[in-house]
């Protein structure tokens, strides 16, 4: 989701679960692990009712059925009929979650998180899933209520004492080893990137001393009480089962957050001690806050009804897309602000904007000098349209007497201010926060919801800033009237474009945000920032913890970490999976073998013959069963927060809360059914 | 069914293969009855199913048909192992621990609180003699202590049934004699306990009743003086008067007639040792079960 690339900036080619898609989440939660436990009910169900007369009292308290877990499976049952049957009559279809239809194959889909939706397919999906949960979950959550805290904190504590004792810590002072011997003594490093590689050697240290040990400790440990007979001890202590499970989590879990409680702060103090260059300090060395909007690409072209969706200048990677630097283009990167926050330049004169471009050069240009862009900062009162003319790459006020009106009161503020025989844009363009000018540029902007900045140099891939006066805010802030309200208006919007002819400039949704506070070096911020980051390396151990020992109530030590290792490096790999199951580059795999066998390149259109025809049927169904892989595997990416780091982007609290929630609703199912698994499990097998 | 503190009623066990083929027939229909306060021992050559038995007991393994039952509760049930001590046939105890450690680790699963935790491991550790090595991880210890520490481990919650599986194995006579000994102070203070071994002349001194299983099956049961009884020989002991042949023919009358005083008159014993080797030669010959359950009302013996 997040990474940086060689040259720094924040990619975010997802969206961070924020508390806002807490709903979405849920319900795909539900239909997916509901889906599962569907599954696993009927198993169960099979199992426990197939010959009921003849169990034995020891067999029906092991594994017994009881009228509620009966009744939810009723329920669930009828919820997938009706499902069922919503599909086959091609009803009440989700119209929330629509899949994205892309320009063209392979090309850069950015990952959106699921929203709730009222539409009655997914609403019966989802209810039929809770009632499936509710049925397999019963006999777990009853087992909740006798486990003693006693119990598992001794078994935690064994755990700890185990691992301990094995003198394992010693292996996390390889994390010293980077630090004995930085980077910067074997790679020529430039000034700017100091801290983001000094982080990136941290946290792949972090993660591998980590994450690996975690998994070895966890998948080995249940087996090895089994083959050991150790775990007789205890089974034979009146102990439940789930809290063997239970205690083995939380004493490696305990274990690997002192780890990386010290090994972060180890980390932390390296930085803290060193001496940092000035522009690794002001990119990375602070927690920048920033507040989003949504970009579209625009041209000239609207007016003739048609779209402009930036261009692909062929890159691999196509996450951005580039408009044509040229006075003459129409082109222009349009950031819109649907929402401000009240506070957002109130008590300060002006509003930091930052922007990071990637430039794609068409000529050489000139050394060591940026190209020139401008931007022009609109509020809903301010609405911006295309010069019809060809050749005439300005865009105008739509209200032309409003934008003479501002030029009139304008020249007026100047001379009174005492810049007369000046041009009154000139006076603007350089005027800088603090001065005489500043006073005019801010009420002027208060007034008409207006601001240009023309002539930034901008470098390929670095943050840029300007100050945007506060007063723009105050005009975006006034209720919206008229059309602006019925049409839902953007409350700013930012208009991009580059003059330097024959350059492309690259950019993505979030290369350009206001700051909600000025991007200040500060030990303090970047200190909270550097520990919440490690929150999200601590959800990866838990899960992987937490996965393994899940897997190990039933497999052998090497078995589980071999499938947790596999989960959890398809966890790493899902959307690239995700994109073969939906055959997002060349089709499912029945296609490709029938274009080899038929000497076809693999881009061909298919034909319609009865095997590329019977290839495809079948590519659709390796394609549903993938996406079932899809939901067993971690999401990963989700707990990586190294880039926001590195690129100094303040770690949103709400971000690591979802995280959380997130853990917990990936290591939930894989719990019910590691109860299940220990419940069944014959030790002395 | 309250009155046996263990019982199994037909009870079977079958190992199968990954295919779910059977493999091996390990307890065949067991049906075993074990009182309050006696101490009971479970014989049998290796494979015979004694230790299954208890896995079963004790829920290390699930019955393939039957039903085990611990105080009257299914022995799937985890709260019947509150009242349960068990000490396995090798002291499978976490080898990372002191003795200390591993009561006080056992005592938590027990969720005894902490003050009497600490003086029960105290106590325990004295009884089974280990007080000067009470620091040293188990890693350190000796076949016996670490018998001896498993079997404190049995008794950290105070059960009323104590498991014994091999309790002698590894240990040197004084050894031996030590945990015999205890055993049967467990038995005087009202504990029962139910015991398997190799070791057949502790089983002879320390059991009331027996079942000596062979091949999964259950070959004979009853109390241990019921069984080393030779019912085809007769034995008279006299004293103050020669053994003749006279004598022989009429015993009563011929002691009496001679002015001796009859002191025993009844059946020889032979010892258990040779009760177990003729009966597993016997099942060798004849395979199958041999025991059909009489209707038996408990017989403690005085020891």
């Amino acid at each position: 989701m997040l990474t940086a690339p060689l040259l720094g900036i924040l990619i975010v080619d997802r969206e961070p679960f924020a508390p806002q898609h807490f709903w979405g989440l849920l319900q795909a939660w539900l239909q997916d692990a509901g889906g599962f436990a569907a599954v696993g009910m009927a198993f169960y169900l099979l199992y426990v009712l197939r010959t009921p007369s003849e169990q034995a009292e020891s067999a029906k308290y092991r594994a017994g059925v009881n009228s509620w877990m009966l009744l939810m499976a009723v329920l669930a049952i009828l919820g997938y009929a009706i499902y069922g049957f919503l599909v086959f009559a091609g009803k009440g279809v989700d119209t929330v979650n629509v899949p994205k239809v892309v320009s063209s194959v392979g090309s850069f889909v950015k990952y959106e998180p699921p929203k709730f939706s009222w539409s009655p397919q997914p609403l019966t999906l989802m209810f039929a899933g809770l009632f499936a949960l509710l049925a397999v979950g019963q006999p777990f959550v009853a087992n909740l209520f006798r486990i003693r805290v006693r119990r598992i904190w001794a078994l935690t504590k064994l755990s700890f004492k185990e691992a301990v004792r094995s003198k394992l810590f010693w292996v996390f002072l390889v994390f010293l080893v980077p630090l004995l011997f930085p980077a910067t003594w074997f790679f020529q490093i430039k000034p700017e990137n100091q801290l983001r590689t000094t982080i990136g050697v941290t946290s792949y240290a972090s993660n591998l001393l980590l994450l690996l040990p975690a998994a070895l400790l966890a998948a080995f440990s249940i087996p090895n009480d089994i083959k050991n007979q150790n775990i007789y001890t205890i089974i034979t202590k009146p102990v439940e089962r789930l809290e063997i499970v239970l205690g083995r989590v939380f004493g490696y879990g305990i274990l690997m957050s002192v780890a990386l409680l010290g090994m972060t702060t180890v980390g932390w103090l390296f930085i803290f001690t060193s001496t940092i260059d000035e522009k690794a300090a002001n990119e990375t060395y602070m927690a920048r806050n920033p507040l989003r909007g949504k970009l579209e690409f625009r041209s000239r072209r609207e007016l003739r009804g048609e779209r402009f969706e930036g261009t692909n200048v062929g890159r691999e990677f196509d996450y951005r897309k580039y408009i044509a630097g040229d006075p003459a283009s129409s082109q222009r990167a349009v950031w819109n602000f649907h929402s401000l926050p009240s506070s957002l330049g109130k008590s300060r004169e002006f509003v930091p904007c930052e922007f990071t471009f990637d430039i794609f050069r068409m000529t050489k240009g000139e050394e060591n000098r940026g190209v020139d862009m401008t931007l022009r900062f609109v509020t809903w009162q301010t609405p911006q349209v295309p010069s019809p003319q060809a050749g005439d790459g300005n865009w105008r006020w739509a209200d032309p007497a409003r934008e003479r009106q501002y030029q009139d009161d304008l020249k007026q503020a100047v001379e009174a201010a005492g810049f007369s025989g000046q041009n009154p844009n000139a006076v603007v363009a350089a005027a800088r926060p603090g001065s005489k000018a500043w006073e005019i540029v801010n009420a002027m902007a208060a007034k008409y919801g207006y601001y240009e900045y023309a002539g930034k140099e901008v470098f390929d891939y670095h943050p840029e800033t300007i100050e945007v006066p506060s007063g723009l805010f105050e005009n975006a802030r006034q209720p919206r009237t008229g059309d602006a309200a019925k049409n839902d208006t953007p409350l700013v919007q930012v208009f991009v474009n580059c003059t330097s002819r024959g350059q492309m400039v690259g950019m993505a949704e979030d290369d350009l945000y206001f700051l909600t506070s000025p991007p200040t070096p500060s030990d303090w911020q970047f200190a909270q920032n550097y520990f919440k980051a490690a929150f999200g390396l601590w959800c990866r151990v838990m899960l992987v913890i937490g996965l393994a020992v899940a897997v190990s109530t039933y497999l052998a030590g090497v078995i589980a970490f071999l499938v947790t290792a596999a989960l959890y490096i398809g966890g790493v790999f899902s959307e690239h999976i995700a994109d073969v199951a939906r055959g997002s580059y060349v089709g499912g795999p029945f296609k490709a073998i029938n274009q080899l066998l038929e000497a076809k390149a693999p881009t061909m259109p298919v034909g319609n013959s009865p095997v590329e025809r019977a290839a495809l049927t079948l590519d659709v169904g390796f394609s549903w069963l993938v996406r079932r892989v899809i939901n067993i595997l971690p999401d990963i990416d989700a707990f990586s927060w190294s880039a926001f780091l590195s690129e100094g982007f303040n770690i949103p609290l709400s971000y690591l809360v979802m995280n959380l929630l997130l853990l917990t609703a990936y290591l939930l199912p894989w719990m019910i059914l590691a109860f299940y698994l220990m419940r069944s499990r014959e030790v002395a097998a | 069914m309250t009155d046996y503190v263990v019982e199994t009623r037909n009870l079977t066990k079958v190992y199968r293969d990954f295919w779910g083929r059977r493999k091996k027939v390990a307890l065949n229909a067991l049906d075993l009855q074990i009182h309050r306060g006696e101490i009971f021992g479970l014989l049998g050559p290796n494979g015979s199913g004694k230790t299954t038995t208890i896995k079963l007991l004790l829920g290390l393994l699930f019955p393939t048909t039957g039903d085990a039952f611990v105080f009257g509760e299914p022995a799937a049930k985890v709260e019947k192992n509150e009242r349960i001590g068990y000490l396995p046939e090798e002291s499978y105890l976490y080898r990372f621990l002191n003795a200390e450690e591993t009561l006080d680790f056992y005592g938590r699963l027990f969720d005894i609180p902490s003050d009497v935790r600490r003086q029960r491991a105290a106590e325990l550790i004295d009884r089974v003699g280990l007080s000067a090595d009470k620091k040293r991880i188990l890693r350190e210890y000796s076949k016996g202590m670490r018998q001896r520490i498993g079997l404190a481990q049995a008794l950290i919650n105070d059960p009323e049934l104590v498991i014994l599986d091999e309790p002698t194995s590894g240990l040197d006579p004084l050894g031996t004699r030590w945990m015999k000994d205890l055993i049967l102070d467990l038995k005087r203070q009202g504990k029962t306990v139910l015991m398997c071994s190799h070791r057949l002349d502790d089983v002879q001194d320390v059991c009331d009743r027996i079942a000596i299983l062979y091949g999964g099956d259950l070959q004979e049961l009853g109390s241990v003086d019921r069984l080393v009884e030779d019912q085809k020989r007769l034995e008279v002991r006299a004293t103050g008067v020669q053994l003749t042949e006279e004598l022989k023919r009429d015993l009563t009358e011929v002691v009496e007639k001679h002015g001796g005083k009859l002191e025993t008159f009844g059946h020889p014993t032979t010892t258990l040792e040779d009760l177990f080797l003729r009966i597993v030669e016997e099942s060798k010959a004849r395979p199958g079960r041999r025991f059909l359950p009489p209707v038996e009302s408990p017989t403690v013996r005085s020891s």
